[in-house]
């Protein structure tokens, strides 16, 4: 079963700041032979959470490489895919929105699915509402 | 650092209302909401960006003394703005 990463998930895997880094990256490392993804949602996110001063202060990133270390953690011998849903938000997955806050996560739900992935979170709430569409991280 | 700041009362006002969109206290206490504003507006553009571990299929951005540790809570707020 091949995996997709969130945003926190993905970001985590990346920064050695983020509470979770160790449990991600270790994570992340392991499965990649199984084959893994994020959505171009989640690529975006991470660059902007790249280049934020509230989020990697004084280390902040520019554009150029904050673009280059994504393209280099979906690189190597297991490559990373880049998923991109085309359709509209589906009303069995978005009909059950009781937030704005949820929306993108929803999105990367359907996006996964659309393409035969899993949606790795940490979101307890997200995996409540959708266990069978994601799995868990610690 | 422990401090004591004393804020107008608009910008406590701002504060606990800033606050309260994104959840209450537990998700954005005041404090993290004023280091978000300082870093915002103080922090600039760094001298050297963070030392990154670039290898092909496995990056590490390094953190230094400089840079926050996050959580998810603070990765979720960064994406809403």
């Amino acid at each position: 079963m091949p995996y997709a990463l969130d945003n926190d998930v993905f970001f985590a895997a990346l920064y050695e700041g983020h509470v979770a880094h160790d449990a991600a990256r270790s994570w992340l490392d392991a499965n990649k032979p199984n084959g893994w993804a994020i959505a171009m949602e989640t690529y975006l996110a991470s660059l902007r959470l790249l280049m934020n001063p509230t989020i990697l202060g004084r280390g902040i990133l520019n554009g150029k490489l904050a673009r280059r270390v994504v393209e280099t953690e979906l690189a190597g011998a297991h490559r990373g895919e880049i998923l991109i849903g085309c359709e509209r938000p589906r009303a069995d997955l978005f009909d059950r929105v009781t937030g704005h806050r949820q929306v993108m996560d929803f999105w990367l739900i359907q996006t996964a699915q659309a393409h035969g992935y899993t949606l790795v979170t940490r979101d307890k709430a997200l995996h409540r509402t959708w266990p069978e569409h994601s799995i868990l991280l610690p | 650092m422990k401090t004591t700041l004393e804020l107008p009362d608009d910008v406590a006002a701002l504060l606990r209302q800033e606050s309260a969109s994104r959840g209450g206290r537990r998700v954005a206490s005041l404090s993290t909401l004023v280091s978000y504003a300082v870093r915002q507006v103080y922090a600039g553009v760094p001298d050297t960006p963070a030392r990154i571990d670039l290898k092909e299929g496995r990056v590490v951005v390094k953190r230094d003394k400089q840079m926050p540790s996050v959580r998810s809570e603070d990765v979720a707020a960064a994406l809403d703005d």
